[in-house]
């Protein structure tokens, strides 16, 4: 009778870090807060060591305002990544689109064309890398390889000699400062949010991000799904061209060129695999360009010397990568859905 | 060794790697504002010793320089700018990282204004955006540049933040090449004549200048008819044989001056033995010191190379020798890089002390050039050895320099004044002030 009680009593069990950490990142839950606990630490701790300047309205509000570019981009190639798909071409597109954009409005003098032909341009070029990919079955990292080429050159050729075409400063300023910028940016963003987490659309790219063969035998289309994905994409890095002319009223050989770096380290940092799989987000991208952005900005304000702040920024970068790598699982899992 | 224990190793290394690079590449960087105790022994360590060690202006700026670059002239400027200007008039500078676009550009100056920042001086944008944006903000604006298609505006008083503009003297600089091809050029012109143009398609003031001057040199020197306009051949992106009346070999070939591109494209022409002279619009000499040496052999031939450059590479430019004596280089034409920072500074502090419009020039902002050394051979290398360098920390623009570009230590001093004493400021002016 004594022995069995002494059975019974229960032992506190006591985990190893490396338990804590595995069990952590087991929880889908946890693994999506992350990124958001980060920036708002972020936040929390450079206003307290700027004594609360941090925290001003226009600290904050300029650190929105430079991420919109990136996060308008990270947004909508969220949903090329998801299915397991890369495409490294986006900043060449953003370059070629703004471009063609810049050349519509200087021809006519119209906002509207500036905005519609970035966008169409953008999406057409997106849509061409993709059926590239589907017809002759490459995958989309080799096409965005060979297509960035042509499309940078065809750019260069474009904008000439001068290295630079400017809009007039008084249509650039409209749209920057007025209503357009964020109504523009916020509307994308929740379109693409329903889109991808409230239809069929977004669960069937990271099932067939999980696992295609799964996904291609419960009677998916991947081609259907990738179409749609680069669709969504190439508006966003339409959009974001506009939001780039009209940040510096112009468009430049520079324009887009380490945006598809930017955007990867942003959906790194926000917490999403540029894998894809079942625990992307579309708004990965946009919280982590929030979190880089903020980091530059408190770093500067606390004084620290650039050199300092390119390996703070590093350390933090593999802290993070570290926390969110995963790697894939053979079969979908429970919360796939 | 566990698998987690690797992975932790990996994440350890990795952070200890970049905190051990970040410490190779800035020895010792102090972000507080140092005593006058301190000031005077900084300023005392350098080229200068401050007379009025103790005569530091007593109010405070702060100047955020955005940088295009990450070479070794940018960690000269850094230094020089924080650890011996900044505590000499009471200075702190606030550095971007490289910026790789205008939107960069931007990002970084709005920083800056949130950090309480007086002036930018800007290396990488350079245009009436980021001007209008310092004058919204009451900042002083000032380039590295001269006037060009794409900003224009700023020298016609678009922005009442512009105080005005430094770069190169090109017209020098081209000058210097032209004299120099004139000089040491055959009668006949048989040699041949190979000039890389480098970015002058792309608008980059400098090498339009070089290969402008350089193809004008060789029109008056052999009484040349081209068949095509000068300014043509100069801006076209494509290489172009020079057609002349008289059959002389002249080749123009553009392009980045990178390993990737450009080199494989200079080589083959090179190679050809049919160019005594290769006149680079960049610092191209240490690229191609040996395709240059290997031809002279084959062909037993001296050809002649022509190239910008910096101060600290061309003494052992000039000593490199082939088998027949020959240098890899001939003539380099090097930029001081104190001086040019230097008087960046000087326009951004005259304008802080003094009102943007102390800087205009009949009510307009203006620019001022400084001139590059022209160095014809290794003992003109070896005067300049140890000066604007790292190591010894030696600046050529020191405080007797600057104070004679600044209003606050000269009154009457205007903008033309400036010029002037740029104007002055040549390979001799400097040996003179460095052997003082």
């Amino acid at each position: 009778m004594t022995n069995l009680t002494v059975s019974e009593k229960k032992t506190p069990v006591i985990l190893s870090a490396k338990d804590k950490i595995a069990i952590l990142r087991a929880n889908r839950y946890a693994m999506m807060i992350l990124p958001f606990i980060v920036l708002a630490l972020t936040v929390v701790i450079f206003g307290l060591l700027t004594s609360g300047r941090f925290f001003r309205t226009s600290v904050l509000l300029g650190i929105l305002s430079q991420t919109v570019i990136i996060g308008t981009c990270a947004t909508g190639v969220a949903f090329i990544y998801s299915n397991g798909n890369l495409d490294i071409s986006i900043g060449a597109v953003m370059g070629f689109s703004a471009t063609i954009g810049v050349l519509a409005y200087n021809s006519t003098g119209s906002p509207i064309l500036l905005v519609a032909v970035s966008i169409a341009t953008a999406t057409a070029l997106m849509l061409f890398n993709c059926t590239l990919g589907i017809v002759f079955r490459i995958p989309t990292i080799t096409v965005a390889i060979i297509v960035t080429q042509i499309y940078s050159s065809i750019t260069t050729l474009m904008i000439g000699g001068a290295g630079s075409i400017y809009i007039d400063s008084d249509t650039g300023s409209m749209l920057q400062t007025g209503p357009f910028r964020y109504t523009a940016f916020f509307a994308y963003f929740l379109l693409c949010i329903v889109i991808y987490h409230f239809t069929s659309v977004g669960r069937t790219l990271r099932f067939i991000g999980g696992n295609e063969n799964c996904a291609v035998q419960a009677g998916m289309s991947r081609n259907r799904e990738t179409y749609i994905s680069f669709l969504v994409a190439g508006i966003g890095v339409g959009l974001a061209a506009v939001f780039n002319v009209i940040n510096v009223n112009a468009v430049t050989l520079d324009t887009g060129g380490s945006m598809g770096m930017n955007v990867m380290l942003a959906t790194v940092l926000g917490g999403m695999s540029i894998f894809g799989g079942s625990k992307s987000n579309c708004y990965a991208g946009f919280v982590g360009a929030l979190t880089v952005s903020a980091l530059n900005r408190g770093l500067l304000m606390v004084g620290v010397p650039t050199a300092y702040i390119q390996s703070i920024r590093g350390v933090v970068f593999l802290i993070l990568v570290f926390l969110n790598f995963e790697r894939q699982r053979l079969l979908p899992g429970r919360d796939q859905f | 060794m566990k698998k987690s224990t690797k992975k932790l190793m990996a994440l350890l290394l990795a952070i200890l790697m970049l905190v051990a690079l970040t410490a190779c590449s800035e020895q010792k960087t102090e972000t507080e504002t140092p005593s006058s105790e301190q000031r005077a022994e900084t300023a005392g360590s350098g080229s200068a010793k401050p007379e009025e060690a103790n005569a530091v202006p007593e109010k405070s700026y702060t100047i955020g320089v955005a940088e295009a670059q990450a070479i070794e002239d940018v960690t000269i400027r850094h230094e020089y700018y924080e650890k011996y200007l900044g505590p000499l008039y009471n200075v702190k500078f606030i550095f971007s990282e490289r910026l790789e676009d205008d939107n960069a550009t931007k990002a970084f100056i709005e920083n800056c204004i949130d950090m309480g920042a007086d002036a930018i001086i800007d290396f990488k944008s350079c245009n009436s955006t980021m001007a209008k944006l310092c004058e919204e903000n009451n900042l002083v604006y000032v380039i590295n540049s001269v006037p060009r298609s794409t900003n224009y505006d700023l020298y016609e008083g678009v922005s009442s933040a512009f105080a005005g503009g430094v770069a190169g003297n090109m017209p020098v600089t081209g000058s210097y090449i032209a004299d120099w091809l004139t000089e040491n050029s055959s009668e006949d012109g048989s040699e041949g004549f190979l000039i890389s143009s480098c970015m002058a398609s792309t608008g980059v003031v400098e090498h339009i200048e070089i290969t402008t001057r350089a193809l004008e040199a060789l029109q008056k020197k052999y009484g040349l008819t081209y068949t095509q306009e000068i300014g043509s051949i100069v801006m076209s992106p494509d290489p172009v044989i020079v057609e002349n009346d008289k059959g002389i070999n002249i080749y123009v070939y553009p392009g980045s001056p990178n390993r990737d591109t450009w080199l494989p494209g200079i080589v083959p022409l090179l190679t050809t033995g049919n160019y005594g002279f290769f006149i680079s619009c960049a610092e191209t000499y240490d690229t191609t010191a040996n395709v240059v040496d290997e031809v002279e052999r084959a062909k037993n031939i001296d050809i002649k190379v022509v190239s910008l450059g910096a101060m600290s590479s061309a003494s052992l430019a000039f000593s490199n020798q082939d088998v027949h004596g020959n240098v890899s280089v001939d003539l380099v034409i090097a930029t001081c890089s104190t001086a040019q920072s230097g008087t960046l500074f000087a326009v951004t502090y005259n304008a802080l002390t003094n009102g943007v419009e102390s800087q205009y020039i009949d009510g307009l902002p203006t620019y001022y050039t400084v001139n590059k050394l022209r160095l014809a051979g290794l003992g003109e290398a070896e005067t300049l050895k140890g000066w604007d360098t790292m190591q010894t920390k030696n600046w050529i623009a020191d405080q007797e320099f600057i104070d004679q570009l600044l209003i606050i230590k000269n009154p009457d001093l205007d903008p033309a004044g400036m010029k002037e004493f740029l104007a002055s400021i040549d390979y001799d002016a400097i040996v003179e002030m460095i052997s003082r």
